[in-house]
């Protein structure tokens, strides 16, 4: 269970990024935040994963609280971020450091495989296309079986055609070990199409500002008046909350309560 | 022409094992026109393929002329005139006693070759950079690498080194002779203080721009200090260190020279003063010559050397050459 209690940050200088964003994710849960730019849902996934620290309110996982990068944790940037030196079998291996050769060659082998990159093991980071790249650090990340696997706006810079590819291709490789996935995006359509819950935040200072289940059986059909009608859901409530005007459900609630779900 | 040729055997740069749809263009949702695009890459993939069918009969000529064309072409200035001022000095035009033809340069060469001389010149030359370059390599390694890596210590350090660095090197010279004598020592230490400087700029600027965005992967893995600079800091910073390992050797080369000029009884920049001093240009051009071919060999080695740990580096240069 990943708890998320009144996260705050207050940048150095004074820039008001987050405020009171308080959430429970249940593991294996998949969640999507979305919001307009600067709404503070990258400094929320940076807090999570521990890289930056919140200056105020708690992140805990499995009632730990995380301050640092944690083992059980794992994320993938909007940058593949390979390490341009390391064949792609060894970024993928990159963080199996401690394991024995045999165990860890065995590892990244099924998990070239199971990205559909077999044939890539000794090709260099920069042979590959985004879609490949983007596609190894996935696997980089789930290869030492985090609890909580992160994902900042992991498909953005990608073609239409690709991104799609790659977010059936996310659910697939999710549906081995069930981890729990915070996804960050700002395309309305892969958030409906992945997520069990989409959060949509609201920007200066960034807050929650209202939480939506996401009640479609997976597989999803995209073209279903269902999910568009979800999607217009999601639609509306980005719209309302770049509106001024409208209070913060979050807020009727009270800092730090259940949300209505 | 060439220009032609290239185009007609590489029209489309088509990597190979290239995920289809990876190539596509961005798109509105619309599975049709997906559809549709697919069917045009796919096209597009076909083009080359008969391009290529069509120009294979021309591609060994074509790679084999490039492959020697390319370098032999470097060669055609400075051979057209070595052996032009060669036949103005055998037709009579000029004596050649300031401007010595090439053959009397040769040899002088195999003259001192045959003497023994040259390869004492050689050896006493070669161990003075071997050793200041050893010694400037080693401070600057050292001294980058903290500057770089522990902002504390290069705001200490690096005002003095940057001053330090104004200095031109040959400005030590006198300095030197009085602390350390007029033999070797003094010799090696104004190499050393040669090679330092761009050999520490070099480490320290690239400890400096490692991308932060690399660094954070290393620390969402949790990499401790030590892991942190073995695995993410040594092999970033690899290039632009050998490219400061090269610069730095350039510069040993010159100071070596310098070095020799005050005061030697032996070495190559012996052979360019007693040249000077008994009117032999034929012995300086040697000298040079001599220069020239050690200069480029060593560089040569660091380049051999470096080679196999910078494959991973997709270099511009090196792109053209392969075309």
């Amino acid at each position: 269970m990943l708890e998320l209690d009144r996260v705050g940050k207050v940048y150095p200088n004074g820039v008001n990024a987050l405020e009171r964003f308080s959430a429970d994710i249940a593991l294996g849960e998949i969640v999507a935040i979305i919001g307009g730019s600067g709404c503070g849902k990258s400094t929320l996934l940076r807090a999570i994963a521990g890289l930056d620290q919140a200056t105020s309110g708690t992140v805990s996982l499995d009632n730990a609280i995380v301050r640092a990068p944690h083992a059980k944790i794992g994320i993938v940037f909007q940058e593949p971020r390979l390490l341009p030196w390391l064949s792609v079998a060894d970024n993928i291996g990159f963080g199996l450091s401690e394991l024995a050769r045999e165990v860890r060659s065995d590892k990244i082998a099924r998990a070239l495989a199971r990205v559909g990159l077999a044939d890539k093991a000794d090709a260099w980071p920069r042979e590959l296309s985004g879609g490949q790249a983007q596609r190894v650090a996935i696997a980089r990340a789930l290869v030492p079986q985090p609890e909580v696997l992160l994902l900042d706006e992991p498909f953005s810079a990608l073609d239409a055609f690709t991104r799609r590819d790659l977010q059936d291709h996310l659910l697939d490789l999710w549906a081995d070990s069930r981890p729990t996935l915070v996804l960050v995006t700002h395309d309305v359509e892969e958030a409906v199409a992945l997520a069990d819950r989409v959060l949509v935040m609201r920007p200066r200072p960034g807050r929650l500002f209202e939480g939506i289940k996401i009640n479609l059986t997976r597989p999803r059909d995209r073209n279903s008046p269902l999910f568009d009608n979800f999607k217009r859901h999601v639609l509306t409530s980005l719209d309302r909350s770049l509106d001024r005007n409208v209070p913060d459900r979050e807020s009727e609630a009270g800092p730090g309560q259940a949300m209505w779900w | 022409m060439t220009e032609g040729l290239r185009h007609a055997v590489n029209p489309v740069p088509y990597k190979g094992g290239e995920d289809i749809r990876d190539r596509g263009r961005p798109s509105d949702h619309d599975l049709a026109i997906a559809r549709e695009k697919r069917l045009a890459t796919t096209m597009t993939i076909e083009l080359p393929a008969i391009e290529q069918t069509g120009a294979t009969p021309q591609r060994p000529p074509a790679a084999r002329f490039a492959r020697y064309a390319r370098p032999a072409l470097g060669l055609v200035l400075p051979l057209g005139l070595a052996l032009g001022w060669e036949l103005v000095v055998w037709l009579g035009f000029s004596s050649g006693r300031l401007v010595p033809p090439p053959s009397r340069v040769m040899s002088t060469i195999t003259d001192l070759a045959r003497s023994g001389e040259l390869s004492r010149h050689i050896i006493a030359t070669l161990m003075r950079v071997v050793l200041g370059f050893s010694l400037g390599v080693l401070a600057g390694t050292l001294l980058g690498a903290i500057s770089g890596y522990w902002t504390l210590a290069r705001r200490l350090l690096d005002p003095t080194v940057q001053a330090l660095r104004a200095i031109p090197s040959i400005a030590w010279v006198p300095l030197f002779i009085l602390w350390l004598g007029i033999f070797e020592t003094s010799k090696v230490a104004l190499i050393a203080a040669g090679v330092f400087f761009p050999v520490y700029l070099g480490v320290m600027g690239a400890t400096l721009s490692v991308d932060r965005k690399i660094v954070e992967v290393g620390r969402v893995f949790r990499l401790s200090g030590p892991a942190m600079i073995r695995r993410i800091l040594l092999p970033a910073v690899l290039p632009a260190y050998i490219v400061a390992l090269r610069i730095g050797l350039g510069l040993g080369w010159m100071f070596v020279v310098a070095a020799e000029f005050m005061g030697a009884s032996e070495g190559l920049g012996y052979l360019l003063i007693d040249g000077q001093q008994l009117g032999k240009p034929a012995q300086i051009v040697a000298a040079i010559v001599i220069f020239a071919i050690l200069g480029k060999s060593t560089d040569w080695l660091i380049e051999i050397a470096a080679a196999p740990l910078l494959r991973w580096q997709d270099a511009f240069g090196r792109e053209r050459g392969r075309a």
